[in-house]
């Protein structure tokens, strides 16, 4: 068994190369990733603010008003850069990737809006190609706006009906200047509407923290991908040659298994050093771990520990059930992508139906989640590593099975 | 010849679907795309808000009561009609409510004070803008920022019409006019609707687009499991020429075998793909999904194919799957369209795709991409040539 370990870990390490060069591409391309987003702002404090292009007849006084009171007093303005142009100039701009959305403001808007029959819709197209998460949170900004203005042109044509209904027409214009300034007054002020309160609840992850452990999360998943090769070129009938030599399916399993792992480790490994030094250096902005350097971060790749191994029995399976490597790799991204997002790798599992989110705790992915999660406030997490440990167990023993059916089958 | 062509097409696709676990492996993608299609009907947000709005009378106070229940009943109405990114607990009481909070049940809390109608009053007398919610947060969020702003909208139709009620009769002098010629006024020229629309380049519009959020980045995974098809593929075509299956057909001429066995491949997945988009609720018409993924089709089998030369050996190409996924998911837009890296995105197939469903001047694009990279694969290969 030690004879077969060591031949199947000298197959590993020849891989190692490839592997660590793969970690290093993976690296360089988080670095210009990140450096990219610097250089172009979106990584500032005040937050990306998303440039929207205008485009439409904006030189009424009322409409350049309107913009410019929301650009230069409204809370919008730290979220959303209004920008007019002409229809060419946003085309351009949209096709370059440069705005987020163009807006088309259509001849006659403010008539319609004075008249109140709002015929005159203002079309936005997003970048997004079609909808998702982007153009559903534009949607409620876009509702608030209408609920804004439209509520403020039925109290506006109420107080002129009444006017007129009592013969004072002659006063309407004053009145209707000074009601809707009383209405912009208090649509600027809306956020006195509520009395914000921050409990400062500390019990969940921050979103920094939360995506960190999911980034770290969703690699070990992923990582069978990247050890592709050592599913590769196997010797269909060595099974059942080392079978006859006195080695069984459970320690060839266990051999090629702890060999496998070596692997794993050593893509962590190469992953963890530059995000230990970038953390040493104050470069990763984790609220959670402000000023403690790299320190945590040791402690939270002690706590991978166990998943790893799980993860790295899971790839084993799924490799040993495919059926050859190129099955093998489709199974193991549909099984890490779809669990990854089901746990809440990619958007946080808050944002799902509930039984969505039962369902992916009770996967692979989420089992582990929830482990880093306790693990890195340092509650006790035996339940959650009790789970993690039977999944590693489930995965090794139902990869000793196929292998033991391989070894039956060549033997017949 | 073309009989010739067929003959190997079909040979290849009996040699793909003899193998159970590939057929097998192609039926779970689009088993996936069917759960969180069926699962994604289920109420989500990207927060969950506690809601309590007092509702009960006592007869002391019977007439504020009254006109309190009626705004937070038009409040209530305003928060739970329609579509919302936000989920809502509606809790019994403000204890309830702080309690869904401390737990981390619930990110937030809106508890509306008992005396609103009061406080509105305030506002038609003196104009003065008095809280009437009292908004409990953990921390503060991007979500719960956009609830607040939500929130605000819910509330303003009832202070706009305090402030029209306090100027019609303060400013104006008519304090004779009783509460339900005001509401009576008002309700006869009440604007409603949206002053927006939303209208992709094709002219869709937003409502033709009945799903969530949650489904949303279904269409997106189910094309990079589909690249990541073609790139299976180009390692398939790899495996077989090491043992010597294209050992008759010349090196000069392999780019055209390599593309037909990963087209072979690529159009069961096809199908797959059709069907996975079906189900999971994205779909958009036939003649447009059947367009927009021959198109991709094609593009991805080129791509995988001038991966495959510039690789060379399967061990290389199979190293650059993990990074060219972590580039993909990050690059495309899956779960979040970045603004930035419009050069990066260019190179990556996925990305035409998901951006020509609503704008087919991408499919224009797309074909130009896989025509550069056809151009490009031939003169690696001659380089390769060359050198061997």
């Amino acid at each position: 068994m030690a004879a077969y370990f060591l031949a199947q870990l000298k197959r590993a390490l020849r891989l190692a190369p490839a592997q660590l060069a793969a970690d290093v591409l993976i690296c360089v391309c988080a670095g210009v990733f990140v450096y990219l987003l610097v250089a172009q702002g979106a990584l500032d404090a005040g937050g990306t603010r998303y440039r929207i292009g205008m485009v439409g007849d904006l030189s009424d006084s009322y409409l350049g008003f309107g913009i410019a009171a929301l650009q230069e007093m409204d809370d919008s303005r730290f979220m959303i850069e209004l920008v007019g142009m002409s229809e060419e100039e946003a085309e351009d701009a949209f096709a370059k990737g440069e705005l987020y959305a163009v807006m088309r403001v259509p001849e006659g808007l403010l008539e319609a809006v004075v008249s109140g029959e709002n015929d005159r819709l203002i079309t936005y197209t997003p970048a997004e190609g079609s909808k998702g998460l982007g153009t559903m949170v534009m949607g409620e900004i876009t509702d608030i706006a209408s609920t804004l203005v439209t509520s403020s042109q039925s109290a506006i044509f109420a107080m002129q009906r009444v006017l007129l209904d009592q013969g004072r027409g002659d006063e309407l214009p004053r009145a209707t200047d000074r009601l809707n300034l009383s209405l912009l007054n208090l649509v600027l002020s809306r956020s006195g509407f509520g009395k914000v309160e921050i409990l400062g609840y500390a019990d969940g992850l921050s979103m920094e923290l939360y995506y960190f452990c999911s980034a770290f999360l969703l690699f070990l998943l992923l990582a069978g991908l990247l050890n592709c090769a050592f599913f590769a070129r196997r010797n269909a009938a060595l099974p059942g040659f080392m079978k006859a030599r006195g080695v069984g399916a459970f320690c060839q399993v266990l051999g090629e298994y702890l060999a496998y792992l070596v692997l794993v480790l050593m893509g962590l490994l190469a992953l963890s050093l530059p995000v230990a030094l970038l953390l040493e250096q104050d470069r990763i902005g984790i609220p959670e771990w402000e000023g403690m350097g790299a320190f945590p971060f040791w402690g939270f790749l002690r706590t991978l520990f166990p998943v790893v191994l799980m993860f790295a029995a899971l790839q084993f399976f799924l490799f040993e059930a495919a059926d050859g490597v190129v099955n093998g790799i489709l199974l193991q991204f549909l099984c890490g992508a779809g669990m990854g997002y089901l746990a809440g790798y990619f958007y946080p599992a808050a944002f799902f139906p509930e039984r969505m989110q039962r369902i992916g705790g009770f996967l692979p992915a989420g089992a582990a989640a929830r482990y880093v999660e306790e693990g890195i406030f340092g509650n006790d997490t035996s339940g959650e590593a009790a789970v993690v440990f039977a999944y590693l167990a489930v995965f090794f023993v139902l990869t000793v099975m196929i292998k033991k059916r391989r070894i039956g089958r060549e033997q017949l | 010849m073309i009989r010739d062509m067929f003959v190997r097409i079909w040979l290849l696709q009996k040699r793909l679907l003899k193998r159970k676990s590939f057929f097998l492996l192609l039926c779970l993608a689009p088993l996936l795309a069917a759960g969180v299609g069926r699962l994604s009907g289920e109420p989500a947000g990207i927060a969950v808000i506690a809601l309590y709005l007092p509702q009960e009378s006592t007869a002391a106070q019977e007439n504020t009561a009254a006109q309190e229940d009626a705004v937070a009943q038009e409040i209530a109405q305003r928060i739970f009609d329609g579509e919302s990114v936000l989920r809502y607990l509606p809790c019994e009481n403000e204890k309830e409510a702080r309690a869904y909070v401390e737990s981390g049940e619930a990110d937030a809390a809106w508890i509306f004070a008992k005396d609103m109608g009061e406080r509105l009053a305030e506002l038609a007398d003196r104009r003065r803008v008095r809280p009437v919610v009292t908004v409990l947060e953990r921390s503060d969020s991007v979500p719960l920022i956009l609830g607040r702003e939500i929130l605000t909208a819910a509330i303003y139709p009832a202070f706009s019409y305090a402030v029209y009620e306090g100027y019609v009769r303060e400013e104006l002098g008519m304090e004779e006019m009783t509460e339900e010629e005001l509401r009576a006024a008002y309700e006869r020229v009440a604007v409603e609707g949206s002053l927006f629309q939303l209208a992709y380049p094709d002219r869709t519009t937003g409502e033709a687009e009945d799903y969530g959020y949650v489904q949303a980045p279904l269409r997106g995974i189910l094309a990079i499991w589909f690249t990541f098809c073609g790139l299976a593929s180009a390692l398939w075509f790899m495996r077989d020429e090491e043992k010597g299956v294209y050992e008759r057909i010349p090196v000069a001429k392999r780019l055209f075998s390599s593309y037909m066995a990963c087209a072979v491949f690529l159009a069961d997945a096809s199908v797959v793909m059709l069907f996975g988009v079906k189900l999971s609720g994205v779909f958009t018409d036939w003649k447009r999904e059947v367009v927009s993924c021959v198109v991709f089709a094609a593009c991805v089998t080129v791509f995988s194919n001038f991966l495959r030369l510039l690789c060379r050996t399967p061990q290389r190409l199979g190293m650059l799957l993990l990074p060219l996924g972590a580039l993909m998911l990050a690059l495309c837009p899956v779960f979040l369209n970045l603004q930035h890296f419009r050069a990066g995105k260019m190179l990556l197939p996925p990305w035409y795709y998901l951006q020509s469903v609503h704008d087919t001047r991408y499919l224009y694009l797309a074909a130009v991409y896989t025509a550069v990279l056809v151009l490009l694969s031939l003169l690696l290969q001659r380089v390769r040539q060359d050198i061997d």
